[in-house]
């Protein structure tokens, strides 16, 4: 994929240029927002708003790191539908609909079904922990543990100092941590959180 | 320097605890990563929060990736590109107005059709009398009633003439009567003469009743139609039609002479040139619009179906 071509053709307009971007950058664009969000159709909006508000800023693209700018895009996307949750919280007959994991594949198809339950149900706690962040603490969170960006990285796309970015994935971490030793106990003994002492 | 500030104004276990994320991640300086060290080796609890730090980070790394329910690709009509279902909709508008103004002309047509031939049946009688030469040159056209009223003028006149000098006269001896006046020497058809009569008739039904009423016809166009007055040519026409069966009343006689055939042709070749003036008018007034009619009813439906299908097209697309 010629990234650069690509964007130079969706400058012009073409739709079908900027889509093979889509398709390429559209799984890394939705599990940021889903893990952001926590919500599947939440996540999907903020997605299709993200692409949507790509292509109408893709002439004011200056070059770079285009995932980053789409990141950028992502994120804000996320913000708003953050907002509008918040306008319009769901209902607990909702959240128990939307309480699971994404479905996911067995691993390396070595994984047994117990195997994959358990996974899930990791996804699921660890998700329940991300969700009682704040939001700015959840968006570094995800954009460094889930995206595996940069101090520097993350400071482009949420446009805050490198401090701030420290600042807020310490306390991001921590309290996900402090969530995990409380909740995580009926996870398998591999997925809890342990003291050096309990492992000797 | 704010940093620096902080460092000085925090307790050291503090700052500690809150740069072990920056530590795992190595996004220290070295300096502050070997502060960071030499605190571990004496704090037991900001070590093992350290291990659980890194468990975390690690547990977090685990979780599966959410692939993307659905394709976010964008449509062109959803972000104000639509180049194509620009050119439907435009054309379907095109489509739609030159349906209604196809519409709107074929009523205009018809309704004037009709008012011409309201108007036109009337008036038709009006030139009744004229020549003969024109019913040989006509006659064999198939042009309605306008053209064939005409030819049939001058049997009628003979008609009237032999009905004068004896009792009534069938229509074919109105044709023996032509023979002599018309110079063509085809002309004597005995069928023409009858069908040309037909179709003079054919406007106003009570003329076929009898050579009476057809010479009652040739009465009538002596005296001018009050719908024939309005316009200068009927007049002109009135003129022409009176002189003629002046004329023709000269020369009653049971059998024509030449000189009645002399007499006969001369005003034969005027009313022709009248027929023929006639016959333009009626095939450019009523022969045209029938045309018309039928050419603007067969677009009209062309466009019905193109404006149809393309509104289907449209609303398949969408």
């Amino acid at each position: 994929m010629d990234e650069k071509a690509l964007i130079a053709s969706a400058k012009q307009g073409d739709t079908s240029a900027f889509n093979e971007l889509v398709l390429h950058y559209q799984d890394m664009v939705y599990n940021l927002a889903y893990r952001i969000l926590g919500d599947a159709d939440a996540a999907a909006d903020a997605s299709q708003d993200t692409f949507l508000s790509a292509f109408r800023a893709v002439d004011r693209f200056k070059g770079g790191s285009f995932k980053a700018w789409l990141l950028r895009i992502a994120t804000n996307a996320c913000y708003d539908q953050l907002r509008l949750k918040q306008r319009r919280p769901t209902s607990s007959l909702e959240a128990v609909y939307t309480d699971t994991d994404p479905p996911s594949h067995f691993v390396n198809g070595r994984e047994t079904p117990e195997e994959h339950a358990v996974r899930q149900e990791l996804g699921q706690t660890i998700q329940k922990g991300i969700d009682t962040l704040t939001a700015d603490q959840r968006v570094t969170l995800v954009l460094s543990d889930v995206q595996g960006l940069s101090y520097k990285e993350i400071a482009q796309v949420t446009g805050v100092s490198l401090g701030t970015v420290k600042s807020r994935l310490s306390r991001g971490r921590a309290s996900l941590r402090d969530y995990l030793l409380v909740h995580g106990e009926l996870l398998p003994s591999r997925y809890r959180l342990k003291y050096e002492s309990e492992d000797d | 320097m704010i940093d620096f500030l902080r460092r000085i104004r925090k307790p050291e276990h503090e700052w500690v605890e809150e740069s072990l994320s920056a530590y795992i991640d190595g996004e220290l300086s070295s300096q502050d990563a070997a502060r960071v060290e030499k605190h571990l080796r004496e704090c037991e609890t900001c070590s093992q929060n350290l291990v659980t730090l890194r468990q975390t980070v690690a547990l977090v790394g685990e979780l599966s990736p959410a692939p993307a329910p659905r394709s976010f690709v964008v449509r062109p009509a959803a972000v104000g590109v639509k180049p194509r279902p620009v050119a439907p909709r435009r054309g379907y508008g095109l489509l739609r107005g030159a349906t209604a103004l196809a519409a709107l002309l074929l009523v205009l047509l018809v309704g004037g059709d009709l008012t011409l031939q309201f108007l036109g049946g009337s008036r038709l009688a009006v030139p009744a009398p004229p020549a003969p030469a024109a019913e040989v040159a006509l006659a064999p056209s198939p042009v309605p009633s306008v053209v064939a009223s005409q030819p049939s003028e001058e049997p009628i006149a003979g008609g009237a003439k032999a009905v004068e000098d004896a009792t009534l006269e069938p229509v074919p001896e109105n044709a023996q009567v032509e023979e002599p006046l018309t110079t063509a020497p085809e002309e004597p058809r005995g069928a023409e003469p009858t069908e040309i009569s037909e179709g003079y008739l054919a406007p106003s039904p009570q003329h076929i009743a009898s050579p009476i009423t057809r010479t009652e016809c040739v009465e009538a166009a002596d005296t001018p139609t009050p719908l024939s007055t309005p316009g200068a040519p009927p007049v002109v026409e009135d003129e022409g039609i009176a002189r003629e069966p002046v004329q023709a009343t000269a020369t009653l006689s049971p059998a024509p002479t030449p000189e009645v055939v002399a007499m006969a042709e001369v005003p034969s070749k005027e009313a022709q040139e009248r027929d023929q003036a006639v016959w333009q008018t009626g095939i450019a007034s009523l022969s045209p619009l029938r045309l018309a009619e039928l050419v603007v009813f067969a677009i009209l439906l062309i466009l019905i179906a193109a404006t149809l299908l393309t509104r289907w097209l449209i609303g398949r697309r969408t």
